[in-house]
């Protein structure tokens, strides 16, 4: 391999250990990065979300949730693996925090909307139905 | 911050090395795994034997290849969403850097040079462009914690399998490219076998983890996004094309430590499976497994060193074999020379007692002068039939290509040798038609060809006819010399134009013959893009000669 070639080499090399490093400090030590789950969600007084499970389809989880999409920066840190971390929710006043609750426009297939424990509901036709914590000014 | 449900079916607490969980599908560590050691294992034999640019490519591109399996088997394994995201974002710049060394490995090794310095710059933006768009938030756009899945931008991934799919119709192109241009059949079949296990590759690769994405992108199945795991068996298919060609065609100068790679690799899968397999019976099959293929693999290993020395043997003798073949040529075409020489000087002296230069011959001398000269004078002509041959199989001989009038010249042949013909009380035809028969070729060369067909016809005929015809028909033009004599067996037909070959029949009616008449028949015939056979239905039953010739 030639000198010039070397030094592309070279150069290229540096150029994928910056990234390394400034992904990393992205990632893992900022966490700048943001987080989508499913959190439980009350139907009695909610538009949730549930899966819509075939009978006898012991794997489908039929749960009413709500969805939840925040910064991972904004997520306690839990001690251990083991769990017991508490469920993701939007602090109040918290930047970058969002819930939807189910409506017409945000049912994804399989996914049905229930407003009472058990009970199917038509999805609401006010549209989306998300919930953004007010910013604290 | 962390999956919840991978929690709850037990991936942490049965979790072995960071790698190992029962919980992760089993298919992962066996497509990963034998890859990945496969892949490391013939790398590292090649690079320790061998440091030119192919071998180093191959052992970056498995370094890589490793590094990429590592983290995919993490990305089952971990739930920690960090890291996840770490991880994931340097999948697709790694995947396609591996795809690009592939192709950067065929080259090198089919065309046994470097790529030129704009090559590798134009390359090296490419790669460049992919790193910036893999470490990019078009690559990963968001963390889902339900499905423990980074959520990946669609058309940031459908560029990365693009850039991959062009990259294995590159590989497809180039390969050809390079077995056509390949100087002998043993790199044509070397570059066709790198081609095919790059191609396989980058294919299995490509397809298999695009399955995955889009079934990712769509939200299926984990059955169907468990297919990216099929893709990680193209090295293994990979390896297996380069195992062959370093085994069969020493590439890398490895031959038997392709082998012992290979049970080594395989000693250290199956042994692998020992950390992960939970039940006592896998325990005891794997046990089983890995006593069977360290005891087949030392028999393989003793097989192939007895098949490499073999080869190396006959590939010695057969160099000794073509040299000594060689320097016999040369001795031969030397002796042929100087006793044509001799032969010639005493046919000469023959010649001029007979013309009366040293005075009257007497009456009852000139018969033995006579058979001398004859005699000399078929030395000669069998010693030039040796040396045409000699120096046609040399390639010696240049012709001198001349449109003429066939027909004129096999007039002039047949009817030369009517003397010869009619001596021996043989009905003698020559049939030519009426018209010109005009063709391009090498007057002085044809008529020994012709020559030597129309000669062997009277030679081999006790009795009976020959007969000569000459006839054109669709652009071709047809000689025949037909006759009622010897005839042919099969057994003789199989040596009839080869160098030397003596009919066993043959050799009996013409003792004088060399062997050489119709190999010289062939090579010239053959060389003015004609062909030319024999037919005949058995000893005793004549035989046809036929000559066709582009007209």
């Amino acid at each position: 391999m030639d000198t010039k070639s070397k030094l592309l080499v070279a150069a290229f090399i540096v150029i994928v250990a910056a990234a390394i490093f400034w992904k990393y400090d992205t990632f893992v030590t900022q966490r700048d990065f943001l987080v989508h789950d499913q959190v439980s969600c009350d139907p009695s007084t909610e538009s949730c979300f549930s899966y819509d499970c075939d009978e006898g389809d012991e794997e489908c989880d039929a749960e009413p949730f709500k969805k939840i999409r925040k910064s991972a920066r904004n997520i306690p840190l839990c001690p251990n693996y083991t769990g017991g971390c508490p469920e993701l929710a939007c602090l109040p006043g918290e930047e970058e925090c969002e819930v939807t609750y189910c409506s017409d426009e945000d049912l994804e297939e399989d996914e049905i909307c229930v407003s009472s424990m058990g009970e199917d509901v038509e999805p609401s036709e006010e549209g989306a139905m998300t919930e953004e914590e007010p910013t604290e000014e | 911050m962390y999956c919840y449900d991978a929690l709850s079916i037990g991936i942490y607490e049965t979790l072995r090395f960071g790698l190992f969980s029962a919980e992760v599908p089993a298919l992962i560590y066996y497509s990963h795994i034998t890859a990945v050691v496969v892949a490391a294992v013939l790398s590292l034999f090649i690079i320790l034997n061998n440091r030119t640019l192919p071998a180093r490519i191959l052992f970056v591109m498995t370094v890589l290849f490793g590094l990429l399996s590592i983290i995919d088997i993490l990305l089952w394994t971990q739930i920690d969403s960090r890291i996840i995201m770490f991880l994931w974002s340097w999948w697709p710049f790694l995947f396609v850097t591996i795809c690009l060394l592939s192709l950067y490995f065929l080259y090198t090794f089919t065309a046994k040079k470097d790529v030129g310095f704009m090559t590798k710059l134009v390359s090296g933006l490419g790669l460049l462009a992919a790193l910036f768009l893999s470490v990019s938030d078009l690559s990963l756009q968001s963390f889902d914690l339900y499905n423990c899945n980074a959520v990946e931008g669609f058309w940031a991934w459908n560029a990365f399998y693009g850039t991959s799919f062009i990259l294995f119709l590159f590989a497809i192109g180039y390969g050809i490219r390079a077995v056509l241009r390949a100087r002998d059949k043993s790199d044509r079949k070397q570059a066709i076998f790198a081609t095919v296990g790059t191609a396989c590759f980058l294919f299995f690769f490509t397809a298999a983890a695009y399955v995955a994405t889009i079934a990712n992108l769509l939200g299926s199945e984990p059955e169907i996004f468990e297919l990216e795991q099929y893709g990680y068996f193209g090295m293994t298919i990979f390896i297996a094309f380069l195992t062959y060609i370093i085994v069969q065609y020493h590439a890398f100068n490895l031959g038997l430590v392709a082998a012992q790679a290979l049970v080594i690799a395989l000693i250290i899968i199956i042994g692998s499976q020992l950390t992960f397999v939970r039940t006592l019976t896998n325990q005891v099959l794997t046990g089983v497994a890995l006593v069977l293929t360290g005891t087949l693999g030392v028999v393989l290993i003793r097989s192939v060193k007895r098949e490499i020395e073999q080869r190396k043997r006959i590939e010695k003798l057969a160099r000794e074999l073509e040299k000594a073949n060689d320097r016999q040529v040369i001795l031969i075409h030397f002796i042929s020379h100087q006793i044509k020489g001799f032969v010639s000087k005493s046919r000469n002296i023959f010649s001029m007692l007979l013309e009366g230069d040293y005075g009257p011959v007497a009456p009852e001398t000139r018969p033995i002068l006579e058979e001398g000269l004859r005699s000399d004078t078929q030395g000669v002509n069998t010693i030039q039939e040796i040396l045409n041959a000699s120096n046609i199989k040399s390639g010696k001989v240049t012709y001198n290509m001349q449109p003429f009038d066939l027909k004129m010249l096999i007039d002039e042949i047949a009817g030369a040798l009517r003397e010869n013909a009619e001596k021996k009380g043989l009905v003698y035809k020559i049939e030519t038609g009426t018209e010109p028969l005009t063709i391009t070729g090498d007057q002085a060369q044809l008529v020994n060809a012709f020559k030597n067909l129309i000669d062997n016809s009277i030679k081999y005929t006790p009795s009976g006819e020959v007969a000569v015809s000459l006839t054109k028909q669709d652009g071709t033009v047809r000689f025949e010399v037909k006759d009622t004599g010897v005839g042919i067996t099969q057994e003789d037909m199989l040596c009839l134009f080869t160098e030397g070959g003596h009919g066993k029949e043959s050799a009996k009616v013409n003792v004088e013959s060399t062997g050489f008449g119709l190999y010289i028949v062939k090579s010239i015939i053959e060389a003015h893009k004609g062909r030319v056979w024999a037919e005949s239905e058995g000893a005793g039953k004549g035989s046809r000669f036929i000559v066709e010739l582009p007209g």
